[in-house]
């Protein structure tokens, strides 16, 4: 099982999840997801998840200026994204009770 | 970039990393400036802190700014640019460079793998490739001297050897040297063709020039500069008017037989006559008298006062009859401007020198006895009538 193919369908959940407990930049994101125990996130594939959700308009964005370097884009959880949030998390708690049901059953022959 | 700058937000942004994000716009060139902004905007210093925290390669870390780029509009619901590309041309190029470069890269590792002394041809062929750009650089400089030449080859030599150490060692970009390996290829495949088609075309120009002194009266190949008749019983014809088989008379041009000689080069046949006002004149009547020694040897051969008679053909006992179409050429007078085409009137005794009886002996002259003037007969003229 490629781990990359199963972030890429979580990564909305993960990136809401990780921008609903704090406001953050790009890189930020990536290095809080990484923490938590996704390694094999995408770099590219978190800014453009950002990028979508902002368009979508679950996210708020606002840059910080730099006095001596490029300005940095932060970006926050609005309602909509909350909404999107719970929502999401609805799904993932089903999928998973789902497999893990399977996968008990299967352990258990 | 000071390692004092690590602070949230505020980063001097190296220009690898600059570099990088560049590339990554230039992939997102086909979408609207404003997205384009947006979507970048906190990139350079988002990858600078990375950058600066891993101390790796951003390609390594992040792959290609292609690959990026493809990977940023995947997830952000973008279109990719292929389908979004109108033009296509710069991605397509640019694909298909890597395709060429990546093949090429396998053949070559093949052939390495497979000859590893190919390896040690390197050196000759980066002296080879710099021997075709100085001598290009030389056909082109034409005017430059030889020494200046010699320089610039040996210059181009040094130079192509230079590139092939630097590109060998990575340090630059393959696909300008692969573009100036194949303008030199290309530039010596022209020139190549050039020389062959000029060289093909040069031939005729050599034949024109040999046609070119046809004005001339020919005997065997070689000009004619002189005539001398003998008569059936061998005996020397101190004057005779010839005329060809349309009735010309067969005059020998001073000029013309000079310049027509002297195309040739050939400085033992100089045929020029002239009067005694030292002017080129046209003979008509034969032998020729020259400036000087009356008989010399012309071409090694002192025409003799006889030589021996001819056999005497049982068809023609009688050259001298006259034929039936013997009217054609009637008058020998008749200013005909024959062979030479130039000027001067033939039938004037221009040259005093020439002997008395010429006109006498040649009053009528047989149509047929003046068969063409290349049948080198050198026999008497035993009047090779048609039978």
């Amino acid at each position: 099982m490629d781990p990359t193919q199963l972030v890429k369908g979580v990564l909305d959940l993960a990136v809401l999840a990780v921008i609903a407990r704090e406001d953050g930049y790009g890189y930020d994101v990536v290095r809080r997801l990484r923490a938590a125990g996704l390694e094999d996130v995408g770099d590219a594939s978190v800014y453009g998840t950002l990028r979508r959700l902002y368009s979508a308009g679950a996210l708020t964005s606002y840059v910080v200026a730099s006095e001596e370097g490029p300005h940095r884009k932060y970006y926050g959880i609005n309602a909509e994204g909350r909404h999107v949030l719970a929502t999401q998390h609805k799904t993932w708690t089903g999928f998973v009770a789902a497999m893990d049901g399977l996968l008990s059953e299967a352990g258990a022959q | 970039m000071s390692e004092s700058t690590t602070v949230m937000g505020t980063q001097a942004t190296p220009a690898r990393v600059r570099s990088y994000v560049a590339q990554v716009r230039a992939e997102l060139a086909d979408l609207p400036a404003e997205e384009v902004e947006e979507i970048t905007l906190g990139m350079e210093a988002d990858l600078a802190e990375l950058a600066a925290e891993s101390g790796a390669d951003l390609r390594i870390r992040l792959g290609t700014p292609q690959a990026y780029a493809a990977e940023l509009r995947a997830a952000a619901g973008l279109p990719s640019r292929a389908s979004r590309d109108q033009a296509g041309l710069g991605r397509w190029a640019r694909e298909h460079a890597g395709a060429v470069r990546d093949a090429a890269a396998g053949t070559g590792a093949q052939l390495l793998s497979g000859a590893p002394w190919l390896r040690e041809l390197r050196g000759a062929w980066w002296v080879a490739r710099g021997l075709a750009a100085g001598a290009y650089l030389a056909l082109v400089l034409s005017w430059f001297p030889a020494t200046a030449k010699v320089i610039i080859v040996g210059l181009a030599i040094g130079a192509s050897v230079m590139l092939g150490l630097r590109t060998a060692s990575g340090r630059l970009r393959w696909w300008p040297v692969a573009l100036l390996n194949v303008t030199l290829a290309v530039v010596a495949l022209v020139l190549g063709l050039r020389a062959l088609t000029t060289e093909r075309t040069a031939a005729p120009e050599v034949a024109t020039i040999s046609k070119v002194p046809a004005e001339g009266l020919y005997n065997g190949g070689a000009l004619v500069g002189n005539l001398y008749a003998y008569d059936a019983q061998g005996r020397r014809i101190e004057s005779v008017r010839l005329f060809d088989q349309r009735g010309h008379q067969v005059v020998i041009n001073g000029t013309e037989a000079e310049e027509s000689v002297g195309s040739y080069g050939d400085s033992t046949t100089t045929t020029t006559f002239y009067d005694e006002n030292g002017e080129p004149r046209t003979v008509d009547s034969f032998p020729a008298a020259w400036i000087g020694p009356a008989w010399g040897p012309i071409l090694g051969w002192t025409p003799p006062v006889s030589i021996i008679p001819a056999t005497p053909s049982p068809t023609d006992s009688s050259p001298t009859a006259p034929s039936p179409a013997n009217s054609t050429p009637t008058a020998p007078t008749s200013d005909d401007q024959t062979n030479g085409g130039s000027a001067s009137s033939t039938s004037a005794p221009t040259s005093a020198s020439n002997s008395k009886t010429s006109r006498a002996s040649s009053g009528t002259p047989s149509r047929s006895s003046s068969s063409g003037t290349d049948t080198s007969t050198d026999a008497a003229p035993t009047s090779t009538s048609t039978k």
